[in-house]
């Protein structure tokens, strides 16, 4: 027993050596105050012409097209194209005539009669048509019965089918109505000083069967006349003369300060004859509205705004169809005209008057016409994005509450320092400097984003032919110290003014091509120095 | 019905444990359990069976240490939330992660024998072994907040786990009156399994971007979960489901076949130098599982960096970010590239080795001095032992002893047996705290371990046979003159 109560006690004792309390711990402060260190990413953002022409506008949706040529250069064009169609350059005066004619009858005796009536095709004098082969035309006769028993003959000797005019007879007696389809038939008009005509002749031959003094009334029209080709002269007419407007969209969607000095657009006017027939156009009357005021400024058009197109031959018509128009065009620029000056005026249209007159200089070689043949004449009006930016200044108010949207008002007071970090690569041809106003309700400057005029976008490097060769790289940190932090926790600003200047190198003596390819790449991101202090 | 299963195995687990025996049995020879600890110790029964449902065993290990959490600066106490914390000083023990190492058995039959050579025993086990590993990542972000040129580690976050059937047959001869030698070789079956190995897994903060890059997997063999691929290869998280478990299922997961098949061998030597000293040794779990059914491993490797939303300034009224960070997700996985495999995968068991020597001065009372050390993936811990086992009387037995992780922290070691006839009750547990402390947070005090926080607990019941001696002698001689 006495073992067992030595044994017991060594392991008890054992037991209680190894066994110990510990000085306690005793935590008086179980605040959270670890760091809060964090830098991250926020967005990568990319920018292209569109986003700079944007920057211009209130508007989100834009209809103006903007094109690039072969090169990427970015350009505005306006385009209003005129036809003069056939019909236009040649005026067939239809058959449209009725004629009476007195007819003595006598019952039992012949009737032999002979009557010629002129149709003139010309509708003005100076018109002359020598020739038509006809595609499609209907003649349309109608003749009132006599009280003679016999036959009439109707022959137009100036309509021919394989060689033998046209001819056509009835019984007197019943008189006639008939539709006669034209189509090939070749129209060789007869003319006089005045016109080209044909004669219709008209022959009795009969024996009356009343007595009676009657009228013999003969009707003619040949209606729908379509030429598969004429030739002759057609005349010196004024074949169009039409007021045009062209609205120039981009202006008014998008307000080009005037510190925007943009160079470089003509206005073109371009012809192209694909008939036989020679013209002269003419834009008259050129004049600018302006979006800003609705104010007119002429333009001057230090040359003639004549241009004269020839006419094609026949021959080359024959061989090359309507492929080699006759084609001639006259620009409108800054050399020959006031095309800066209206440019820089918001121009939100152009207006004018197009003539085009026909065979100007009068009977020179023999004009032809086919039913496809066309005059075609475009106004083109060709805007490059080539300007010049000198100090043009933006003042814009965000609303941005600081407080609520950087650091929870609450939380600022864990925040020793926050950067937010700007990198831009700018691959436009000016450079953007800012400075930004933290603002209370009552437009109160709490703090300013940097000290002075900052400079966010830098110039990029360029070739001898002022193109962007590589883009101009700056990083940039706005810093909110706790100093600032706690400005603008106790100032509590609710809008951002962004005050920013734009401006190209070398303002404003060097212009700069915008091309497709420029763009701005940005990265923002933010970093955080602080500890969290828990309650 | 995958739950009513779960809930099955997990009852199972709580009451028949056998798994990790506690360090304390190793000396205790009238517990027939001992022999788990070293197959060449034959316990003092001729027979013994191991009653199923009466045996509980629960270990949790962790290199977690409450004290490292509260630390001293000029009188004043600091947790991890003050920035008067050093990480520095966890983070070189948290470098391989912050782990947790649950481990349980489920004993479903177990007994032994004293043949006429030696000692036979057989075992019928479900065991479960997992290794649970938060990233140090963590702590670095704790400490240091995500500061520009931060790189944390993931890669050492882990998920090692596993579900086994276990049928072992051991067998321990006394080859000389000195010398017994001992093995056990143990067949294993896989029911489910899952296990992370990232070779890297970085995170990187910036200002300019943040920085992912991975190369690793995940792989599992869990019963009937299933996963498929996109059109485009890669892994269709949205399709992963599990089919409804059908009675063959069940029957699959309760009984070992031949699928997931591995082996594992426990071996030892006793030798006796004279009648007061003793040295041992033994090699335990020694051995490894192949998956190869049921299999759904994912393999990233790639990297992704983040360089802010993608923004068109003229559009940048319009921005859904909704979708933009739907965008984001989709560009990680483009770059992650996440395939689906069925490669087959092992999984070690995790070995022990344990070499101990015994002084026994009186026949009732051996010290013993032990090691233990457990590899597991990457690391190893390692447990020194010194012990009392007492044998008073026939019984009832008695042991205590004090145990050293080499992590830093001194524990107690504790137990007793009670035989009532052939009726065994046993009880063993380690790390029992030998330190503690107050813990006193802004008025609000508790007495806490002051150094570990793992638990290594064994109680069981077990038929005992021939306890008063063995078969050619007796087994104590000396209980009259006690």
């Amino acid at each position: 027993m006495k073992k067992i109560r030595t044994i017991s006690l060594l392991i008890a004792g054992a037991l209680t050596m190894a066994a110990c309390m510990k000085d306690e711990i005793k935590v008086e402060d179980t605040t959270y105050n670890r760091s809060l260190n964090f830098a991250a990413p926020i967005f990568t953002a990319t920018a292209d012409y569109t986003t700079i022409l944007n920057s211009l506008s209130d508007k989100s949706q834009h209809e103006s097209i903007i094109y690039a040529d072969d090169e990427g250069r970015l350009y505005l064009e306006y385009t209003t194209k005129y036809h003069v169609k056939w019909n236009s350059i040649l005026n067939i005066d239809t058959y449209n005539n009725q004629y009476v004619t007195p007819v003595l009858t006598k019952a039992g005796t012949a009737v032999n009669q002979k009557f010629e009536f002129r149709h003139k095709l010309n509708s003005d004098n100076t018109t002359r048509i020598d020739s038509m082969i006809i595609s499609s035309a209907t003649l349309k006769l109608e003749a009132s019965a006599l009280p003679i028993s016999g036959t009439a003959i109707m022959t137009l000797d100036e309509l021919t089918i394989n060689g033998k005019g046209l001819s056509t007879s009835w019984e007197l007696s019943e008189g006639m109505k008939q539709n006669i389809d034209l189509s090939g038939y070749l129209l060789k008009p007869k003319h006089s000083s005045d016109s080209s005509y044909t004669n219709c002749k008209i022959r009795f031959v009969g024996e009356g069967t009343a007595n009676a003094m009657n009228e013999f009334n003969f009707k003619v029209e040949m209606s729908d006349v379509i030429p598969q080709v004429a030739f002759g002269f057609f005349g010196q007419n004024e074949v169009f003369n039409e007021a045009g407007i062209q609205h120039m969209g981009f202006f008014s969607e998008y307000r080009v300060p005037r510190t925007i000095k943009m160079k470089g657009m003509h206005i073109n006017l371009n012809v192209e004859n694909h008939t036989g027939t020679a013209f002269n156009l003419q834009m008259a009357d050129m004049r600018i509205v302006c979006a800003d005021n609705n104010e007119t400024i002429p333009v001057h058009f230090l040359d003639s705004n004549n241009i004269y197109v020839n006419q094609i031959s026949y021959k080359d018509f024959l061989a090359d169809g309507l492929s080699k128009p006759k084609s001639n065009q006259y620009m409108l620029d800054s050399t020959n005209s006031n095309a800066d000056e209206i440019l820089n005026s918001s121009p939100l249209d152009f207006e004018y008057t197009l003539k085009i007159e026909s065979n100007p200089q009068g009977e020179v070689q023999e004009n032809f016409i086919t039913p496809e043949t066309q005059l075609d004449a475009t106004v083109d009006i060709f805007i490059p994005f080539y300007f010049s930016v000198y100090d043009l200044n933006r003042c814009d108010t965000f609303n941005f509450n600081f407080n609520d949207l950087i650091l929870d008002s609450d939380n600022s007071k864990y925040v020793d320092k926050l950067i937010i970090a700007m990198k831009f690569s700018n691959g436009f041809p000016f450079s953007f400097v800012t400075q930004g106003y933290l603002v209370d309700e009552n437009y109160n400057v709490v703090d300013s984003l940097f000290t002075g005029q900052e400079k966010l976008w830098k110039m990029p490097e360029f070739d001898s032919n002022l193109r962007v060769t590589k883009r101009g790289d700056l990083e940039t940190d706005i810093v909110f110290d706790s100093a600032k932090i706690e400005r603008c926790s106790k100032g509590n600003p609710i809008y951002l003014i962004l005050n920013t200047t734009v401006s190209t190198q070398d303002m404003p003596d060097k212009y700069f091509m915008l091309y497709e390819n420029y763009g701005l790449d940005m990265r923002l991101a933010i970093e955080l120095v602080g500890k969290y202090k828990s309650e | 019905m995958r739950k009513h299963i779960i809930t099955i195995l997990a009852g199972l687990m709580a009451f028949t444990a056998s798994a990790q025996q506690p360090l304390s049995l190793y000396y205790v020879d009238n517990v027939p359990q001992t022999s788990a600890l070293n197959p060449a110790r034959q316990p003092r029964a001729n027979g013994y069976f191991a009653i199923p449902g009466a045996n509980v065993s629960f270990m949790l290990e962790s290199n977690i240490m409450l004290k490292e959490f509260f630390q001293e600066k000029n009188g004043i106490w600091y947790t991890p939330m003050n920035h008067e914390f050093d990480y520095s000083k966890i983070l070189r023990r948290f470098r391989n992660g912050a782990r947790v190492r649950p481990e349980v058995g489920v004993s479903l039959l177990n007994f032994g024998w004293r043949g006429s050579k030696g000692y036979w025993t057989v075992g019928v086990n479900e065991r479960v072994q997992s290794n649970i590993a938060l990233p140090s990542a963590i702590f670095n972000m704790l400490d240091n907040g995500l500061a520009p040129g931060t790189t944390l580690n993931f890669a050492n976050m882990r998920v090692n786990a596993k579900v086994f059937h276990e049928i072992s047959v051991g067998y321990s001869r006394e080859l000389t009156e000195q010398l017994a030698m001992g093995w056990r070789v143990k067949y294993l079956s896989g029911i489910g399994a899952i296990k992370t190995d990232f070779k890297k897994f970085d995170l990187t903060t910036g200002r300019d971007k943040w920085t992912l890059e991975a190369k690793g997997g995940i792989y599992t063999s869990i019963p009937n979960l299933k996963m498929q691929e996109k059109e485009n290869g890669l892994v269709n998280f949205d399709s992963t489901s599990f089919d409804e478990l059908k009675t063959k299922d069940i029957v699959n997961v309760l009984i070992p076949f031949m699928h997931n098949p591995g082996a594992a061998i426990d071996f030892g030597f006793n030798y006796t130098i004279d009648e007061n000293f003793s040295f041992s040794a033994s090699v335990t779990d020694l051995g490894f599982i192949a998956w190869t059914n049921e299999l759904n491993s994912i393999n990233v490797n790639g990297g992704y960096q983040f360089e802010g939303l993608e923004i068109n300034v003229s559009d940048a009224k319009n921005i859904d970010y909704g979708e933009a960070f739907d965008n984001i997700i989709d560009s990680i996985e483009a770059r992650m590239s996440p395939t689906l495999s069925k490669d087959v995968f092992a999984t070690a068991l995790n070995p022990n080795i344990y070499i101990g020597a015994a002084y026994t001065p009186i026949h009732f009372l051996t010290i013993g001095l032990l090691s233990k050390t457990t590899i597991l993936n990457k690391t190893a811990t390692q447990d020194f032992d010194l012990s009392l086992n007492l044998n008073p009387y026939k019984c009832f037995s008695l042991m205590t002893g004090l145990d050293y992780n080499v992590k830093g922290h001194l524990s107690a070691n504790f137990g007793w047996s009670l035989n009532l006839s052939f009726l065994q009750l046993y009880m063993m547990t380690d790390y029992v705290p030998v330190a503690y402390r107050k813990v006193n947070i802004e008025g609000d005090g508790t007495v806490l371990p002051n150094n570990t926080g793992d638990v290594n607990i064994s109680v069981g019941l077990n038929l005992i046979f021939g306890a008063k001696g063995y078969r050619d002698r007796p087994m104590i001689n000396a209980y009259s003159d006690f």
